[in-house]
């Protein structure tokens, strides 16, 4: 796929501007297995402006995409307490109901937001979590909303959250019969996208650095393909790769001092390491074959890589200390853009016996599920908590975005109105 | 009777054979005997007789005329012959006598003999006479001793009922005092062991109690989060008589358990009220402690 659209790219000269839209949320599926949860709608005080974001409805939709949460409607609540003093633990035990959110929002003296938030143990009958916020703009409602999701999401899972992080993806639009890509960047939940880049050339795989600070990418805005390096508060963007042939599949170190590449310009397409201060260039590969879309292990010991060297793609792994390949992936005759998880246990990968789907391997016990029943999948890019991976599908024919949470298959769909998101890649969590 | 002898001919014939045999048997044996002897006495007593009127026979006297000379001689002779006969006659006469002497000699001894015999023949007969008296006696004392034998017996057996009847009595009524003692015993040693089983039940209901609140609190156990199935704690928990928690303590924990899987176990404890109450109200324990494994 990525070398049509390097084929395609290559007659796309234009440059437009994108108009701006957040990806939009479909919940595809469900989880039985879910903790009933109650939101009491927020306590607004006297005189405050009601403010766009409603910050009740953000920590449910990312509670409830968990697939680890199920929210009680508003008109099954049986009551509405406004503290811990004034709930009737009783009725809430007749509902099931294990955990109850509060909140009161208030005005500052600036003008801005104040913001308190707190969950209640209905079992324990206790204040589990108790934030203020204070001093708000209505803009960052979102992040205070999807903090506090992280916050419970981390009481009830003992995982952290990873609401609040950032999302990069390559939007394709035709505007004129033309293909304008974007490189955006949003909220986990598709909200607050923001382009990076846009061009009339493809942009493909984005990644982001560990350290949170910059993005690797695909270029083709020079008419081949290149590796560029852009820090994300936009104060640099360098070319890193642009060697005869191909530049593709960049995949940062886990200090965010390297990028692993894939380069052709000694014939086949084998993976390299770039070390970024020194540009001095450490070949992996030495194979006929295709070797690409290399991902770091997170003890940066070694990569994990697709190559067809046994004639269909498959995952290998290759020792950085002893250069070993040993193949990692046998499930299925089609194993590809592997990614893994950030506690280095799981490797998810494009699996296909037939269909492509994702399919996440258990790297200790080698147990292998397929996650997800979306069609034509790829890329796929896990959470920084490890409990969500965010992919590519196809729904009609249009290319939108999925994050699919492991174990509960609970599936969130991230789409555009009009045109296609692809090359989706999940950003660190944010400090 | 009929049918039987139609079912069973040959053993009836046996059967009937055999009474008749019996039969034939008891009326000949004794008869014969007693002819046999008969026989033997007459045959004695017959030749004895013979002999006497063979011996009792006497002989017949001739008378002859003739002249004188010759007569004389011939009286002579005569007279010579007389007296030869004479002497003749009186050795005759002698030996006759001698004879009869002889006779009644052997008379006598035949007699003797014969009363000897006869003696012998009173000896046997009362013998006889004895013997069958005796036998009749054994056969009456026999009988006697069989109808006192079976008297006795009976008596025996009697006594023997009525001593087993007593002994029968004794025992039951000794059986009687050992069930009562033993019943006594029992019933003593059953409140002792009441109160020990009691104890055990109570334990065991006790169990049966923990284990139903272990149950429940395992039933209400649920995680959304990635918990080992290797994790264990003991779980503290303080409730009120009405199954109400008030309080929790997760401790004891196995390495597998995370802090997550301690908090939850203490939600499930929360979730499970009101606990379960016990089987028996005594049992109730403010303080109950299991190990939980989800």
């Amino acid at each position: 796929m990525k070398k049509n659209v390097f084929v395609i790219a290559l007659f796309l000269m234009f440059w437009q501007q994108l108009s701006l839209a957040d990806l939009t949320i479909e919940i595809s599926s469900s989880s039985d297995n879910a903790l009933p949860l109650a939101i009491i709608p927020f306590d607004y005080a006297v005189g405050t402006k009601q403010p766009k974001t409603d910050v009740a409805k953000v920590i449910a939709a990312d509670l409830f995409s968990s697939g680890k949460f199920k929210v009680l409607p508003n008109v099954r609540l049986p009551s509405l307490p406004s503290s811990l003093g004034d709930v009737d633990f009783t009725e809430w035990r007749d509902l099931d109901v294990d955990n109850m959110l509060l909140g009161e929002i208030s005005m500052s003296k600036k003008g801005l937001y104040n913001i308190k938030l707190t969950f209640i143990d209905l079992l324990r009958k206790k204040e589990v979590i108790s934030k203020r916020w204070e001093n708000i703009y209505e803009n960052n409602l979102r992040q205070v909303a999807h903090k506090m999701s992280d916050q419970i999401y981390q009481e009830i899972t003992g995982v952290r959250g990873s609401f609040n992080t950032k999302i990069a993806y390559v939007t394709v639009k035709k505007v004129s019969g033309k293909k304008k890509y974007s490189l955006d960047i949003a909220d986990s939940d598709g909200f607050n996208s923001q382009p990076l880049l846009r061009s009339n050339k493809p942009i493909m795989s984005p990644s982001w650095s560990p350290d949170g600070k910059n993005m690797a990418y695909v270029s083709f805005e020079r008419g081949r393909s290149e590796i560029i390096v852009q820090s994300l508060n936009g104060k640099m963007r360098k070319v890193v790769a642009s060697y005869e042939g191909i530049n593709g599949s960049p995949s940062w170190s886990p200090d965010s001092k390297k990028i692993s590449v894939t380069l052709s310009k000694s014939g086949s397409a084998d993976v390299y390491i770039l070390t970024l201060a020194t540009k001095k260039l450490r070949r992996l590969t030495y194979n006929f074959a295709i070797e690409t879309e290399s991902v770091w292990a997170p003890d940066g010991n070694s990569l994990f890589f697709n190559s067809d060297r046994r004639g269909k793609p498959q995952i290998f792994q290759v020792q950085l200390g002893t250069g070993a390949i040993k193949r990692i992936t046998f499930e299925g005759a089609y194993n590809s853009n592997p990614a893994i998880s950030p506690d280095g246990n799981f490797l998810a990968m494009v699996n296909s016996s037939g269909h492509f789907n994702i399919g996440l391997l258990d790297l200790e016990t080698s147990e292998f599920n397929i996650i997800t029943n979306t069609y034509l999948d790829e890329s796929p890019s896990f959470s920084p908590n490890g409990e969500m991976i965010l992919y590519a599908m196809n729904d009609k024919g249009k290319a939108k975005l999925a994050i699919v949470a492991i174990g509960n298959s609970m599936t969130k769909i991230l789409s555009t109105e009009s045109g296609e998101v692809r090359a989706p890649s999940w950003g660190p969590f944010i400090d | 009777m009929m049918p039987f002898i139609f079912r069973y001919p040959i053993s009836s014939f046996m059967a009937l054979l055999i009474h008749v045999v019996l039969g034939a048997l008891l009326v000949m044996i004794p008869q014969n005997k007693v002819e046999v002897m008969k026989v033997s006495l007459v045959s004695t007593e017959d030749s004895a007789e013979e002999k006497t009127q063979s011996e009792n026979k006497t002989p017949h006297m001739k008378t002859f005329a003739v002249d004188s000379k010759q007569i004389q001689l011939q009286l002579e002779k005569i007279k010579q012959q007389e007296q030869k006969k004479l002497n003749q006659h009186r050795q005759l006469a002698k030996q006759t006598q001698a004879e009869k002497k002889r006779l009644v000699e052997i008379k006598k001894k035949q007699k003797i003999e014969q009363n000897k015999l006869a003696a012998e023949k009173r000896n046997t007969l009362n013998l006889k006479k004895i013997a069958e008296k005796a036998k009749k006696d054994t056969k009456l004392a026999e009988k006697q001793r069989l109808v006192a034998k079976k008297k006795a017996e009976e008596a025996e057996k009697k006594t023997k009922k009525l001593a087993l009847e007593i002994k029968k009595r004794d025992l039951k009524n000794k059986q009687l005092a050992t069930e009562t003692l033993l019943q006594q015993e029992m019933a003593e040693e059953a409140a002792q062991e009441r109160k020990l089983s009691k104890a055990k039940d109570m334990q065991n209901l006790k169990e049966v109690y923990i284990s139903n609140i272990a149950s429940t609190v395992r039933s209400n156990w649920r995680t959304v989060g990635r918990v080992s199935h290797k994790a264990e704690c003991t779980i503290s928990i303080t409730q009120t008589p009405r199954g109400n928690v008030s309080s929790v303590k997760v401790h004891s924990c196995n390495r597998y358990s995370t802090n997550l899987f301690k908090k939850d176990a203490e939600k499930a404890v929360y979730r499970s009220q009101p606990l379960p109450k016990p089987p028996v109200d005594e049992l109730f324990e403010r303080k109950i402690d299991f190990i939980f494994k989800p």
